[in-house]
């Protein structure tokens, strides 16, 4: 087989699966945002969403399912896809970045300085002089910036980032995030206690359009531009001397991937708290679906993190109604099993 | 004027000087081995070559320009790099490993890059494993693939003034594929690249280098054509073993003494 038919038939697959994955997000968000107390037919929320952008359909919305809609639901899954696509992206990113799969946003610490600085301000009362729906997103922000900008500090000698050492400075600060709430978690009196776990295991329950409208900058940021990234990636596969050898600006393209990464989970868990599992679990589960270049890795992340996050969330908000189940512990029941599906179909 | 090469060259790792003011010079349609024992620096001059390590003192020119003043892209496009024991993270089948190979031109994976890929598997003997993924390779198909990767990256339309920096490429293979893989080094050559060469087998760089360099403790100790350089003295001084060259079938082979024959061995 020529190099040009090989390609020629990995691009397809690559079109294919993406086409599949974009269906999948389709159908979360129609089933999702209609699922709920008043259930809305799939088809009235095709209508709705089509009238929206013009279209006219024979599918008619009553007021009042017009009202849920765009009041509660499509906020709702909105917010969970993006930040579903910014924490499978990030995700994605990282694992390009160690040469690992099992790499993690977390690695880096921003998760446990957002989750630190959120703590503060549920428990110290820190940033009190602010509405609460202020103070902690912008202490969460905050604290997943700094600590990421922190274990990259410590890893740069020379003008040049130490990947391994920016592992291990990661480990050091998420133990120290580690502490400080345990220690947060120690003095908090019964609600604070309450708050600070229902944050820590994440919920989308926040979501209005002014949240949504707040945190996509955030959000949409890294999904789009890790498409400049996918190239120089692939060539780090090789490992980072052969890609410097190859032409890749190596030292820029790990600043630019700790910069995307400290911003999208930043924005992520100032939003929903902490949803683990994600970023994760949804590369590798693209990657085995599609195969490992990051053109294909990269957007499929994206596709497949949105719909798995408003498809937990629809479980998340439907399963124990009229309580929420923290999203966090749904995406990862829903997420592990696939993954182990997928894995155990390899084995062959 | 047209060369890669290095001019009184001493590069450090760490506090301890590792290569000391080594002069080597590669020029278009040459094949340069670069022999020595084990740390005696040869990796260490192939690094600095390809721009992956900073003189202390002395310089890398490329065409007369120092490797610096030179984008890291620019460089791509007229040097290629084979390094031992690639490993990959993930596992891309080996028409992508050869298609990165392309990323200094852009590598959006057009005819022309195609093309490039199919020349380089063919003169690589790869062609044969396209579709396979490269983790499941042996370290021999590695190997070749790896060469192939350079190949592409160098040897796409012109390889002419472009230049390709091999450390034991030969390592890995069986007696047939390391002629082919040497081979494909002189005709790289011979189409006006320039080629340098870590070579652990000395009969090798008799038989397919135009020049030796022979590194012993960081230093060169000695240059020039492989009969004028491969002698019995010194290599035995170098190599530390009693070493015999040996003239056959009209040509000279290289051979560690048998035991007993010369004076002052060394054990094992």
């Amino acid at each position: 087989m020529t190099a040009a038919a090989l390609f020629a038939a990995r691009r397809r697959r690559h079109l294919t699966r993406l086409g599949a994955l974009g269906v999948a997000l389709g159908l979360a968000v129609i089933v999702a945002a209609g699922t709920g107390a008043m259930r809305i037919a799939p088809s009235t929320v095709v209508g709705a969403l089509a009238e929206a952008i013009g279209l006219s359909t024979p599918w008619a919305t009553a007021p009042d399912e017009a009202a849920v809609l765009w009041a509660i639901r499509l906020p709702r899954v909105v917010l969970a896809a993006l930040v579903g696509a910014a924490l499978a992206v990030t995700g994605a990113l990282c694992q390009g970045l160690f040469r690992n799969p099992l790499a993690d946003p977390g690695l880096v610490g921003v998760a446990s300085g957002a989750a630190l600085g959120a703590s503060a301000v549920i428990v110290l009362g820190v940033g009190a002089a602010l509405p609460l729906t202020v103070a902690l997103p912008a202490a969460a922000f905050l604290g997943g910036v700094l600590f990421t900008v922190l274990a990259h500090r410590v890893a740069v000698r020379g003008g040049r980032t130490d990947v391994a050492t920016l592992l291990l400075a990661g480990i050091g600060l998420n133990a120290v995030g580690f502490a400080g709430l345990g220690l947060l978690t120690f003095v908090a009196d019964d609600a604070q206690l309450r708050g600070l776990t229902f944050w820590l295991l994440g919920s989308l329950g926040g979501a209005t359009w002014p949240a949504v409208a707040a945190a996509a900058p955030g959000l949409v940021l890294p999904v789009v531009l890790a498409a400049w990234l996918a190239r120089p990636l692939d060539a780090l596969v090789l490992g980072e001397t052969e890609a410097a050898h190859l032409g890749v600006p190596v030292e820029r393209v790990r600043r630019a991937v700790v910069a995307l990464v400290a911003l999208g989970v930043g924005a992520a868990v100032a939003v929903t708290g902490t949803i683990g599992f994600v970023g994760l679990v949804v590369p590798q589960g693209v990657r085995l679906l599609a195969g490992p270049d990051h053109r294909v890795t990269l957007p499929g992340s994206a596709l497949a993190g949105a719909a798995l996050l408003v498809g937990a969330d629809a479980v998340a908000r439907t399963v124990a109604a009229p309580a929420e189940v923290p999203v966090g512990v749904v995406t990862t029941l829903i997420g592990a099993p696939a993954f182990l599906t997928l894995l155990w179909g390899r084995r062959s | 004027m047209s060369a890669l090469e290095s001019r009184c060259l001493t590069v450090h790792r760490g506090d301890r000087a590792v290569l000391r003011e080594v002069d080597v010079r590669v020029r278009p349609g040459q094949v340069v081995a670069v022999v020595g024992p084990n740390g005696a620096g040869k990796s260490t001059l192939l690094g600095a070559l390809a721009g992956d390590l900073r003189p202390a003192s002395g310089a890398v020119l490329l065409d007369g320009e120092p490797l610096g003043s030179l984008s890291p892209r620019a460089l791509a496009r007229r040097r290629a790099v084979m390094r031992q024991d690639a490993t990959l993270a993930f596992p891309f089948p080996v028409a992508e490993v050869v298609l990165m190979g392309r990323l200094p031109h852009g590598g959006r994976g057009n005819a022309a890059d195609h093309a490039a890929v199919d020349a380089a598997l063919r003169r690589a003997g790869a062609a044969h494993l396209a579709a396979r993924p490269f983790p499941g390779l042996s370290g021999g198909e590695r190997q070749r693939v790896s060469l192939a990767r350079a190949l592409a990256q160098v040897w796409g339309d012109a390889p002419a003034g472009r230049y390709l920096l091999l450390d034991e490429p030969t390592a890995a293979l069986d007696l047939g594929a390391a002629h082919a893989a040497l081979a494909c080094a002189r005709a790289f050559a011979a189409a006006g690249g320039g080629v340098l060469c870590v070579l652990h087998d000395l009969n090798e760089a008799v038989r397919y280098a135009d020049e030796v360099v022979l590194l012993g403790g960081g230093r060169r100790v000695a240059a020039g054509r492989p009969g004028a350089v491969l002698r019995a003295g010194v290599l035995s001084t170098v190599y530390g073993v009693p070493v015999e060259i040996l003239e056959a079938a009209g040509g000279r082979f290289v051979t560690v003494a048998p035991a007993g024959r010369a004076e002052g061995e060394v054990e094992r």
